[in-house]
C-alpha cells in the first residue's frame, strides 16, 4: 500500500525546492496532532512531548527526500515518533540513574503528579496501568486501542510480524485488566 | 470503518473492563497550545500560518484532558521550518547532560525563548568608569602596542623560505632507508620451516641446559653437611685425625684457647669433660673395660685427679 494522493502531491512539492518548505509545513500541520498524542502517550509530560515531536519533524525534513513510498507516509512517520519516543525514554533512563524495573514508575510518577490527575477515574488508572506495560508493548496497545491501527500497518510501524503483534497486544489487554481489578 | 469494529470486537473478547472503559484522554493540553504553536514558532520570521485540512476535526481521541499550551500546533510547523533554515538542520544529539535544545545554538533566540523578560533588557552595562581613564591609559598602551607590532628579536632574511627545505633535507636521509626497506617476507617453504626449526631446537637446548642447571644446583644443596647420611663419615673422619694428635698437643691447644681469655662460660664447653659431674657409676660404665694397668699409667703420666680437674 503506497501512500496517498495527497501524501504524494506533498512528496513531490517538497523535492521541489521552490515548494519545499510550503510542503513541510503541510505535512506537519496534518500529522502534528496523531504524531503528538502518540509521542504524549509514551512520555507522558508535555514538555517531553514537544521536544520529541520536534526531533521527529527534524527527522523527516532531513530523511523525507529518501522516502522510498512502499508504505504510507503516516507510517514511516509514526515509525520515527515510536523510535524517537524509545530513544528518548532510554535516555531519560540513562539520566536518571534509574534500575531499569524503576524507570516505568518515574512514569507513573510523572502521571500521578499531573495536576487534573483523579485516581478515581478509570481513565486515569489506565493510563497507570499502560505504564507498568514493557515499552514496546505500551506502544502495541497505544497504537491498537488508541489510534485504532491494522496489525499490518502496525507491523510496518514497528517491524514486527502481525503474528507477534497480535499476542503481544492480548497480553498488553490481560495486564491492564489485571492492574485496573486489583489496584 | 470494518477495521474499526474488528478492533472494536477484539478488544470486547479480550477484556470487557478494558474495553468499558471510556477512551477519552485523560491528559489535559495547555488551553490554545495547538493554536497557538505555529504562531510562537513563525514569530522568527514574522509569518503566520493558518491551520488547514480537515485533520483537525474532532474524534473521540482528541484531547480533553492533556494539557497543551495555546496555539502549539498552529506555529509549529513553521516555527520548526525557520529553525532548520537558521542551520539547525542537524538531528540534535542527546550528549551526555541529555541536552538536545536545538535553541542553544543561537544564544539570542536562546535567551528569547528562556526568558523574554530579560532578553527584553539592555544590554548596557551598568559600571561606571572613572572620567579621563581611557585618556591616561592610551600614553600607556600606544608604546605597549608599538612593541607588539615592532618585536624586539629579530629573523636572518630568508630564515623561515629555507627552513622547510633544510629540515627535509635532514630528515629525508634517514627517513629513506625505512622508506626503502620492504616489509619483511617469510616465505613459507621447507628451508624456512627446517631453519625454524634449527631455531627452536637452540631454544629448547637451551631451555633444557638451564633446567639441569637448576636441578643440579637443587640437588647439590640438599646434599648439605648437616645430612645425616653423611654425618657418620664426618664424625670418623674427625676420630680418625684426633688419634694423630698427641694428648700434649691437644694440652697446648687447650691452654691456648685459655690464654685467648676465653670465658669460664667459654672454656666450659672445651673443658667439659673435665668439670662433668662424674659419679661412680659413671665411672664403672665408662672405663669398666679398660684394664688396671693402663689406667694407673695413664694416671702416673698426667698427675692426679685433682690436677686434671683444675684444667
Amino acid at each position: 500500500m503506497g501512500v496517498t494522493i495527497q501524501d504524494t502531491e506533498l512528496l513531490l512539492q517538497f523535492r521541489h525546492p521552490e515548494t519545499k518548505e510550503k510542503a513541510f509545513t503541510a505535512i506537519i500541520k496534518k500529522y502534528q496532532e496523531k504524531l503528538y498524542w502518540h509521542i504524549r502517550r509514551m512520555v507522558v509530560e508535555h514538555e517531553d512531548a514537544n521536544d520529541v515531536l520536534q526531533n521527529v519533524f527534524i527527522r523527516v525534513w532531513n530523511g523525507l527526500e529518501n522516502f522510498r513510498e512502499d508504505s504510507q507516509l503516516y507510517t514511516w512517520l509514526y515509525r520515527i515518533a515510536t523510535n524517537e519516543c524509545l530513544s528518548y525514554l532510554e535516555q531519560q533512563k540513562r539520566k536518571s540513574a534509574l534500575p531499569l524495573d524503576e524507570s516505568e514508575s518515574g512514569l507513573s510518577n510523572k502521571i500521578v503528579a499531573d495536576k487534573h490527575f483523579d485516581p478515581n477515574k478509570l481513565e486515569w488508572k489506565l493510563q497507570l496501568a499502560i505504564q507498568q506495560l514493557p515499552e514496546k508493548q505500551r506502544v502495541v496497545f497505544t497504537l491498537r486501542y488508541y489510534d485504532e491501527m491494522p496489525y499490518e500497518e502496525m507491523s510496518r510501524v514497528l517491524e514486527t510480524s502481525e503474528g507477534a503483534l497480535k499476542a503481544s497486544y492480548h497480553h498488553a489487554v490481560k495486564k491492564i485488566e489485571d492492574y485496573i481489578l486489583n489496584r | 470503518m470494518n477495521a474499526k469494529n474488528e478492533i472494536l470486537e477484539e478488544l470486547r473478547l479480550l477484556s470487557a473492563v478494558v474495553n468499558d472503559i471510556s477512551r477519552e484522554n485523560p491528559y489535559r493540553v495547555p488551553a490554545g497550545y495547538f493554536d497557538g504553536f505555529p504562531a510562537l514558532m513563525l514569530s522568527l520570521t514574522g509569518e503566520v500560518a493558518g491551520r488547514e485540512g480537515p485533520f483537525f476535526g474532532t474524534d473521540k481521541h482528541n484531547p480533553l484532558t492533556f494539557s497543551v499550551p495555546e496555539g502549539y500546533f498552529e506555529g509549529f510547523a513553521q516555527g520548526l521550518l525557520d529553525k532548520i533554515k537558521a542551520g539547525q538542520t542537524k538531528v540534535p544529539v542527546l550528549d551526555d547532560a541529555g541536552s538536545n535544545d536545538p535553541r542553544s545554538n543561537d544564544p539570542g533566540q536562546e535567551l528569547a525563548q528562556l526568558s523574554p523578560i530579560l532578553n527584553a533588557i539592555s544590554r548596557q552595562l551598568p559600571y561606571q568608569v572613572p572620567e579621563g581613564f581611557f585618556e591616561e591609559l592610551s600614553p600607556i598602551m600606544a608604546p605597549l602596542a608599538e612593541i607588539r607590532e615592532n618585536p624586539v628579536y629579530s629573523v636572518p632574511e630568508g630564515y623561515f623560505g629555507s627552513l622547510a627545505g633544510e629540515i627535509l633535507s635532514k630528515v629525508s636521509p634517514a627517513q629513506e632507508p625505512a622508506r626503502e626497506a620492504p616489509a619483511p617476507v617469510i616465505p613459507i617453504n621447507r628451508r624456512s620451516l627446517k631453519s625454524l626449526g634449527q631455531r627452536s631446537l637452540w631454544k629448547y637446548s637451551a631451555a633444557a641446559v638451564v633446567t639441569g642447571l637448576i636441578f643440579t644446583i637443587g640437588w647439590l644443596r640438599l646434599q648439605t653437611p648437616g645430612n645425616r647420611h653423611h654425618a657418620k663419615p664426618v664424625a670418623a673422619d674427625v676420630a680418625s685425625n684426633l688419634n694423630k694428635i698427641s694428648d700434649q698437643d691437644l694440652q697446648s691447644f687447650l691452654d691456648d684457647q685459655n690464654d685467648q681469655g676465653l670465658s669460664t662460660a667459654d672454656a666450659e664447653p672445651m673443658n667439659s669433660t673435665a668439670t662433668l659431674d662424674i659419679t661412680d657409676s659413671d665411672v664403672k660404665s665408662l672405663l669398666g673395660d679398660v684394664p688396671d694397668g693402663e689406667l694407673k699409667s695413664y694416671m702416673e703420666e698426667h698427675g692426679g685427679a685433682n690436677d686434671i680437674a683444675t684444667n
